[in-house]
């Protein structure tokens, strides 16, 4: 029958020459003076418009468009941005702030009192429809242009987060000029700032496009130097595959990748040409909230005897290959007012979770081995949204539910459908959800604890968690700017939670970049999001 | 001919018709707040916001009406407002479909070649020959192709620097993601073609052709292949208008713009306004991917010619 | 004169079991020589083997084989297709799918010239209308630019013989050439055969038919389980047959054996009615076909009504009609005197049963995934057979016709040709009917097996009184069955009458042409 010796030997010629013309294909990113970076990173905006989207991603690419009134270090402190110096009124309801001069939007607009207002307005504005900004102004009263290099920010009540709000992306100013009603696209025409980098161009489901801004003049005090970028050209490329991030870096088509998992890095860290580069990430790591409400968990004994059967330790350590650290508060170490004294404050230990189980009653054993009381066993049901759970924490569920299985409960993980458990979730029909939280400011736990805030009233209270004097204190926190007594207070809120058995914390995230060794002076915000004002390639 | 031409293209129109229609009754159909179903889930909005919507869309209208608006809407080429990206689906949309259409194509033309070479080489060949060979397509098939992705990345990309990883719009940056992506539909083309080959080598014409002194080469060559062709072009039709929406995986993994990702993700959010839209494109895409394949039907196949001349 | 083919001991196998063996054939130009008998018997194998295309699977061995005295009995595949098409021509039967029906058949008579000439473009552009003028193709500029489909049944064997012919083979083997075609095309493709012949070709013919042979075979070979049982001069084969095989494949011509006399005739009145029915067809091209012009007849318990017409004439349309499956466009069908197909197809559904039919090709009319017992237990259930009783009935009806019980368990693929008509016809008396339409039921078979159905047939109708319409295109099946005849030629009856004076003396044009035409062995003695 046929033979073709043919069509073989043009096929391996055609290949041959596909593979000739294409190799060189992979261009060093190389170009004008300052060069390009490429920055892979796994998330993809959904609203360019940070004013109104609550993603991180928006936060951190448009911080290099927009520019905010404060700057915030790493060491907490804030610094002259956009405005050289500023004051709290004796009655802490007015900020007035005296802003830089010269200024300038990169549609030449000039930056000045009108545009903070015209910004500020338009955020808590109802027709802009902000998920975040909006609750990042507080209790806003309004803002006042006194002349136009001076402009005073009123709210109805003391309000101590306010710099650390004006400080974030998200109150970044934009240009008032290009505000309209929508502006979530990324068209450049939309997204103008007085920022380092202009808005150059999107295309959906791959990069980002920023140039350098070549007449910025209004670098933060927290930067390392002052005037343009160092860069000519920042490309935010979209990269959801962990691997495909990683192998881009180290193959050198892009320059830094963002979140490298765990089970990476220890091969990273071999390689000479990558650098790795860490930052903790403020907020709420990854943790279960115990639903205080629920017939289960009502019971202290039985909340305490989960916290003790679980060990932490161990399936961090397993999970994340060693590279993260336990944790011990609901907020992560990176936060402001992180409560240290809780490490060690527990420890892992089934005989005691046993005794608690007796106590609780729960002294009966089914012939799978679970706990039962009065003939019904001792089972929790965990909800989680398979699309929104990544696989670390998905093992870290498996671990909680094999440890808990061997002090007798049975713990049932069950997956839904996103648009299925919001309605669930907002009714509190759980014992267990799990979720982390990233955010500097320890206000935070507010939304995460204080009884106003469950889901149904728009907050993230999953405990359902209504302690009074955790209510008062973390209002007393949110209201005071004495450092010292912000402190204390979020300090007792963090160990009444623990306490109490409420949240189950897990491990310290951190940020894990992977950055080339020719890219120098990335550094990062308080929120632990990188900044690239300062990054050179050498 | 023509006339063919333009029953089918009626009858795409037909199909855009249903399509629109049932898109539109799933709208509607929706138990509950046609706003929110808008909207998606979790959205909490002013009532000035909600107005707008109910104005737009016409829910405070007799059903009739909502349907006559919602079409004159679509043929004027307004696909509607996003509310969840808060942009219209036009701009969501916008720069989707050519790396769409590219990888589809590339793809499909590689999987296409790839199967006419297999296929010649292996139809009428021995036992060992035929279950190596399906054994090899059924791989092909099943191989998942986010692995594939990812293992032709780290050989082609990461470590010989011959593609890019990542990108589009470039021949360099379609040709892995185009390759992975042939590989299953590859598996299946072959499968077609070689079958009918066969189906066309046991033919009366073969043997005619045979008692020529027709060698092996023509006969496939100059007359079993243009029969098996006919099969092909069905299938290959099929899959191209299904790369349309569903190339999601390759997408992901070499991190390319496509309709897929933005269906997906639409999905998983409810972004309805999204969904209707890529359907309604993918739509247009298979009734234009079915009226080329009609017309490669008369371009083969001469007895079809007369019957609807 | 050489021997434009020598085979001795031509032996055929596959996998040691021999399907043909120790033939010998020897012609010279200008001669021709037929290869009879049944299917089965292995005469089309050994057509391929002298082509060297027997299969991938088949041994072939012979003692001496040469073709234009060229030995070819070590030739392999290469050697092979230089003779073809150059020294031996090979028709098929069916040109539809014997010649590529996506080329022109232009296309396909230049093949063989590509192949085996130097010819350039222009002069093989001439050469092919050359040919097809020939071969009788009128108009060959046009025509060498249609395909196979787009000409008439006798214009494309034609064709397919030209394409044989191209590269100027002296030896012309030809595999039942006209058995697909209608009587009349048969008659015209054989003239054109003769004619070939004459001009001094060599002619190998291989049929089933030794009516279709007698015309123009010089020499004729039998075979019968793979070996010529019976070789020699055509006269003296047909007039002095010597082995059983060539006696029995003679009886079983139709109109040439001797039919059982007829024992029951006419029986009371009119069981179906047929009365002034038309109908036409609207084509793609928008034009109306008339298929059917104010038919009529009538017919009675135990009587046979032939149906005879070249394809195209309505014979099917009419069948259609008896059968209740097309409404007329004017006209009427009355059962029993009752109307048929004027009523509502529920009423309809009622008597469904008492109208049956037989179908020409038994292998597309059966599912291939249903064994036989199931096809009849289907009917059978139709009519509310209780399923207790229907073993039994299935036994009966087998026997019936003449299958034996254990044949209820096999599927139609495991079947013979006769065997699956026998299973159509076992199918069609399930629900007792008073009346079978079969339509070409005996077409595809050979001529032996054609006999013993017709004969079941006709004891069928005997022994149950049937009333039967049996459509043919083959006047000699008719009239072997038939009491009474019809000649269709579109759409209108242009004859009728009883079956003998309709065949002895036609008296339309159209039916003068038709019982011209068929095959019929010359002053053929028989016993």
């Amino acid at each position: 029958m046929p033979h073709f010796p043919g069509p073989v030997a043009l096929l391996s010629a055609t290949i041959l020459t596909l593979v000739t013309a294409c190799s060189g294909a992979v261009r060093q990113p190389t170009g004008q003076a300052g060069g390009r970076v490429v920055f892979a990173t796994d998330k993809e905006p959904e609203c360019f418009d940070t004013q109104v989207s609550q993603s991180d991603i928006s936060g951190v690419l448009m911080r290099n468009v927009f520019d905010s009134l404060v700057s915030r270090g790493q060491d907490g402190e804030f610094k002259p941005w956009l405005a050289s110096k500023w004051s709290l009124s004796a009655d802490e309801l007015t900020y007035t702030f005296t802003l830089r001069e010269g200024v300038k939007f990169s549609d030449g607009t000039p930056f000045d009192a009108a545009a903070v207002k015209a910004n500020y307005d338009r955020i808590v504005a109802p027709a802009t429809k902000s998920k975040y900004a909006a609750g990042l102004l507080g209790p806003y009263a309004g803002t006042t242009v006194i002349d136009p290099l001076t402009v005073a920010v009123r709210f109805t009540r003391p309000f101590a987060s306010f710099l650390t709000a004006a400080s974030t992306s998200y109150l970044g100013i934009r240009s008032p000029k290009a505000i309209a009603a929508d502006l979530c696209a990324g068209s450049p025409a939309q997204q103008v700032g007085t920022g380092p980098f202009l808005f150059a161009s999107y295309t959906r489901g791959q990069q980002v496009v920023l140039t350098r801004n070549p007449s910025y003049n209004s670098a933060p005090a927290t930067a390392a130097h002052t005037g343009p970028a160092n860069l000519s050209e920042l490309v935010f490329r979209f990269v959801a595959e962990d691997t495909v991030r990683v192998g881009s870096v180290t193959s050198g088509q892009a320059d830094i990748a963002d979140r490298v998992p765990p089970n990476q890095v220890g091969t990273l860290k071999n390689n000479a040409t990558v650098q790795l580069t860490s930052s903790n990430t403020p907020g709420l790591g990854y943790q279960y909230f115990l639903n205080t409400q629920s017939p289960l968990f009502a019971d202290r004994r039985v909340r305490l005897a989960v916290q003790q059967a679980f060990d932490v330790d161990r399936a961090v350590k397993a999970v994340y290959f060693g590279e993260y650290e336990r944790a011990w508060s609901p907020l992560s170490p990176a936060t402001e007012a992180y409560d240290a004294s809780l490490v060690n404050s527990f420890k892992y230990d089934p005989a005691a979770a046993a005794v608690l189980l007796d106590q609780a009653g729960y002294t009966g054993r089914d012939a799978q081995g679970f706990r039962t009381k009065a003939g019904r066993r001792l089972t929790a049901t965990l909800l989680y949204v398979p699309l929104y759970t990544p696989e670390d924490r998905r093992t870290l569920d498996q671990a909680l539910q094999g440890d808990l299985k061997k002090v007798g409960i049975e713990l049932k993980l069950v997956p839904m459908e996103a648009a299925a458990y919001e309605p669930v979730r907002n009714a509190g029909e759980y014992d267990v959800i799990a979720f982390a939280w990233g955010g500097s400011n320890p206000d935070l736990l507010r939304t995460m604890f204080d009884s106003k805030n469950f889901f149904d009233a728009g907050g993230n209270n999953a405990c359902r968690f209504t302690d009074r004097a955790v209510d008062d204190w973390l209002a007393a926190a949110a209201a005071s700017t004495d450092p010292v007594a912000r402190k204390d207070l979020y300090g007792k809120a963090q160990r009444r939670i623990i306490d109490e058995g409420v949240s189950l914390p897990t491990a310290v995230s951190e940020r894990q970049l992977a950055v080339r060794s020719a890219i120098t002076g990335l550094t990062f915000d308080a929120n632990g999001w990188p900044l690239f004002y300062d990054v050179e390639r050498s | 001919m023509i006339a063919l031409i333009l029953r089918r293209v009626l009858a795409g129109v037909a199909v855009m018709w249903v399509a629109a229609t049932l898109t539109f009754a799933a709208l509607r159909g929706v138990r509950g707040d046609p706003v929110a179903a808008v909207l998606g889930p979790g959205a909490l909005v002013t009532p000035e916001v909600r107005a707008q919507i109910v104005s737009e869309y016409g829910f405070d209208q007799p059903l009739v009406v909502q349907y006559l608006r919602w079409l004159s809407r679509l043929v004027s080429g307004d696909l509607g407002w996003s509310y969840q990206l808060g942009q219209p689906v036009t701009e969501v949309l916008r720069g989707q479909l050519g790396p769409t259409a590219e990888l589809a194509i590339a793809a499909t033309i590689t999987a296409v070649l790839a199967a006419v070479v297999l296929a010649l080489l292996t139809a009428g060949r021995g036992r060992t020959t035929r279950s190596l060979a399906s054994m090899a397509e059924l791989s092909a098939v099943s191989v998942p192709t986010f692995w594939l992705g990812l293992v032709a990345l780290t050989f082609f990309s990461f470590r010989w620097q011959l593609f890019p990883a990542t990108g589009a719009g470039s021949l360099s940056a379609l040709i892995l993601p185009a390759v992975v992506l042939a590989v299953p539909v590859a598996g299946v083309l072959t499968q077609v073609l070689r079958e009918g080959l066969e189906t066309a080598l046991a033919q009366p014409f073969a043997l005619s052709v045979r008692m020529r002194g027709i060698g092996p080469v023509a006969l496939i060559g100059r007359h079993a292949l243009r029969h098996a062709c006919i099969s092909l072009a069905t299938m290959t039709g099929w899959v191209l208008g299904s790369l349309f929406g569903g190339a999601v995986l390759t997408e992901t993994v070499f991190a390319r713009p496509g309709l897929g990702r933005v269906l997906l993700s639409a999905i998983t959010s409810r972004d309805l306004p999204v969904v209707t839209a890529v359907v309604l494109l993918v739509a247009a895409a298979f009734t234009v991917i079915n009226l080329l394949v009609d017309l490669a039907y008369l371009a083969i196949d001469p007895r079809l010619r007369r019957r609807t001349a | 004169m050489t021997e434009l083919l020598d085979a001795r001991g031509l032996t055929v196998s596959f996998d040691d079991r021999a399907v043909a063996q120790d033939i010998d054939l020897q012609l010279a130009a200008g001669e021709c020589l037929a290869l009879v008998g049944e299917s089965g018997s292995g005469k089309s194998v050994t057509a391929r083997a002298l082509v060297g295309l027997a299969g991938p699977r088949a041994t072939v061995t012979a003692e001496r084989l040469q073709v234009s005295g060229e030995d070819v009995s070590r030739y392999g595949e290469r050697q092979w297709r230089r003779i073809r098409g150059s020294r031996i021509g090979f028709v098929l039967q069916d040109a539809l799918t014997a010649l590529d029906p996506l080329r022109t058949v232009g296309a396909e008579v230049d093949e063989p010239l590509r192949l085996h000439t130097r010819l350039g473009r222009t002069a093989r552009d001439a050469e092919v209308e050359r040919l097809l003028t020939e071969c009788g193709i009128p108009d060959p500029e046009r025509r060498k630019n249609q395909y196979a489909h787009e000409l008439s049944g006798g214009l494309r064997q034609r064709a397919l013989i030209a394409s044989a012919l191209a590269a100027g083979p002296a030896l012309l083997i030809a595999d039942e050439p006209t058995t697909a075609l209608d009587v009349t095309v048969q008659q015209q493709i054989l003239d054109l055969l003769a004619k070939l012949k004459r001009d001094g070709h060599g002619l190998v013919l291989i049929s089933h038919d030794l009516a279709v042979v007698a015309e123009i075979a010089d020499r004729i070979a039998v075979l019968d389980r793979g070996r010529i049982v019976e070789q020699g001069p055509a006269l003296d084969v047909l007039s002095r047959p010597r082995h059983e095989m060539t006696r029995e494949l003679l009886a079983a011509i139709p109109g040439n054996r001797n039919a059982k006399p007829r024992q029951v005739h006419r029986q009371g009145p009119a069981v179906l009615s047929v009365r002034g029915v038309s109908h036409r067809y609207r084509e793609r091209s928008g034009q109306y076909r008339q298929a059917l012009a104010r038919v009529g007849f009538e017919l009675a318990r135990g009587e046979t009504l032939g149906v005879v017409g070249e394809s195209g004439s309505g014979k099917s349309t009419l069948a259609k009609v008896i059968l209740g499956l097309l409404r007329p466009d004017s006209g009427d069908v009355l059962l029993d005197a009752e109307p048929w197909s004027s009523i509502g197809e529920r009423d309809r559904r009622r008597r469904r049963r008492e109208v049956q039919f037989v179908p020409q090709n038994p292998l597309g009319a059966l599912d291939p995934r249903y064994r036989v017992g199931s096809v009849l237990s289907e009917s059978l259930a139709a009519i509310g057979v209780p399923r207790s009783d229907r073993l039994q009935r299935i036994a009966a009806l087998l026997a019936e016709v003449g299958l034996p019980p254990e044949l209820a368990v096999r599927r139609p693929s495991e079947l013979s040709g006769g065997q699956r008509q026998r299973v159509c016809i076992a199918r069609a008396l399930a629900t007792d009917p008073r009346i079978l339409v079969c339509d070409e039921p005996v077409s595809a078979l050979d001529v032996r097996t054609q006999a013993t159905v017709l004969d079941l047939l006709a004891d069928l109708r005997d022994h149950r009184g049937l009333a039967l319409v049996f459509i043919s295109h083959d006047l000699a099946v008719v009239r072997e069955i038939s009491d009474r005849v019809i000649v269709m030629k579109d759409g209108h009856i242009v004859e009728s009458g009883p079956v003998d004076d309709v065949f002895d003396h036609p008296e339309h044009p159209y039916a003068k042409e038709l019982v011209a035409a068929t095959p019929r062995i010359p002053a053929v003695e028989t016993r």
